[in-house]
């Protein structure tokens, strides 16, 4: 299977789709490229903290209570609840702002559809962190996912899939900056994102603490139907550490610990009759 | 200081530990606005593709089809946004070993 690919940046970086064949209404693979691309990049220009014209900005000067949005912003603002609720509240995509009294801002936000509006706490701010980017992966994958194969790579957030069902292989990077991947996963479908704090020391933020994380994993890689999930099962799983971070990880992935150790889990159901076989031999 | 969970599924090895933790550079500020949907297409740039992959990369932008809405999708400023993806199925996963016809993909730190 040959595929095309376009790089261009986007999101702070260069993000890159391929895909192979034709796909929805007989597009050819660099067309839906053309479209792919179009969508990251008015995705981004909505969604970025870092231009105070951006819909999110303006969404987080507001101090109205409830505010008019688009549905691109709508869907992100949608994502915070269930990212707080899947992670037990450690992966938490506001902050305070003005009101530092605020906590678990995640529960605070509401969409609703029917208005087009997204109401929170005056003074809360969406703080996406890599939820844009899982997000983003997910749109466009939907949008390519007619072709026999298709991959997104948002800056290292992955959706991956088509109509073959081929698998792909999905390395991940090392921590530490060396050239090979630490492990590498095989899927046929669905999304990978890494979270770390290696890259960039201190940018992740234990909401418990309030201070950088520091849990003992330098680097979790989870595995998801989504890139929106797999985003927040990866930040779930460095927060919550080596002895927790496991369970944060249903569907499979990877953790770098501080002490260089690797530790590959597959999916839940694969742990499951691996733990039944065990008792099994252990009754025989 | 925790100590590693024990799971029997777990394969566990050592990596090498290399550089400095927080020395690689940010790319973070480094976006800039190409055009869009309905505003003409950008050229591809910056390919990134390891040496020995399949793919190939696109130098002439085709003209942007716009895409249409279906049923449930709401249509944003030429992106079409999905109302929920939470239907979607678990990823598939293999061993390792199973041959892949695409090129890989690599999963990283942003």
């Amino acid at each position: 299977v040959t595929e095309r690919r376009r790089a261009f940046p986007c999101f702070g970086g260069i993000v890159s789709v391929q895909a192979s064949g034709t796909g929805r209404g007989g597009l050819s693979a660099p067309a839906s490229l053309v479209v792919a691309e179009a969508m990251l990049t008015r995705l981004h220009e909505r969604l970025t903290p870092f231009d105070p014209g951006s819909e999110l900005s303006r969404l987080n000067a507001n101090a109205d209570e409830e505010v008019p949005a688009g549905a691109i912003l709508r869907r992100l603002a949608a994502a915070v609840r269930p990212a707080g609720l899947l992670s037990g509240g450690l992966v938490d995509a506001t902050a305070p702002g003005s009101d530092p009294g605020i906590r678990d801002g995640w529960r605070h936000v509401r969409v609703d559809a029917a208005r087009g509006t997204i109401t929170r706490p005056p003074g809360l701010r969406i703080d996406p962190c890599g939820l844009a980017k899982g997000l983003a992966a997910d749109l466009v994958a939907r949008r390519l996912a007619t072709h026999p194969s298709f991959l997104v790579d948002c800056l290292g957030d992955l959706r991956t899939g088509g109509t073959l069902g081929l698998p792909r292989e999905v390395r991940v990077a090392d921590p530490f900056g060396s050239a090979g991947p630490v492990a590498t996963l095989t899927v046929t479908g669905g999304a990978a994102a890494t979270s770390g704090t290696t890259r960039r020391a201190g940018h992740l933020i234990d909401p418990r603490t309030r201070e950088p994380a520091a849990t003992g994993v330098l680097q979790a890689t989870a595995l998801a139907p989504t890139g929106l999930e797999a985003e927040a099962r990866a930040k779930a799983a460095l927060l919550a550490g080596p002895v927790a971070g496991p369970r944060h990880l249903p569907h499979g992935g990877v953790l770098v610990l501080t002490d260089g150790t690797v530790l590959e889990l597959p999916a839940a159901q694969a742990r499951a009759a691996l733990h039944a076989s065990d008792g099994e031999r252990r009754a025989a | 200081m925790e100590t590693p969970p024990q799971l029997p599924a777990q394969r566990i090895r050592r990596t090498r530990r290399a550089a400095a933790v927080g020395s690689a550079a940010t790319l973070a500020g480094a976006w800039v606005v190409v055009a869009g949907l309905g505003r003409g297409a950008s050229p591809a740039v910056g390919s990134t593709a390891p040496a020995g992959l399949t793919t190939t990369t696109s130098t002439t932008a085709p003209p942007a089809p716009a895409p249409a809405p279906e049923a449930g999708e709401t249509h944003d400023d030429g992106v079409l946004v999905a109302p929920d993806a939470s239907t979607a199925a678990p990823p598939s996963t293999g061993a390792a070993s199973a041959q892949s016809a695409l090129p890989p993909a690599t999963t990283r730190q942003s």
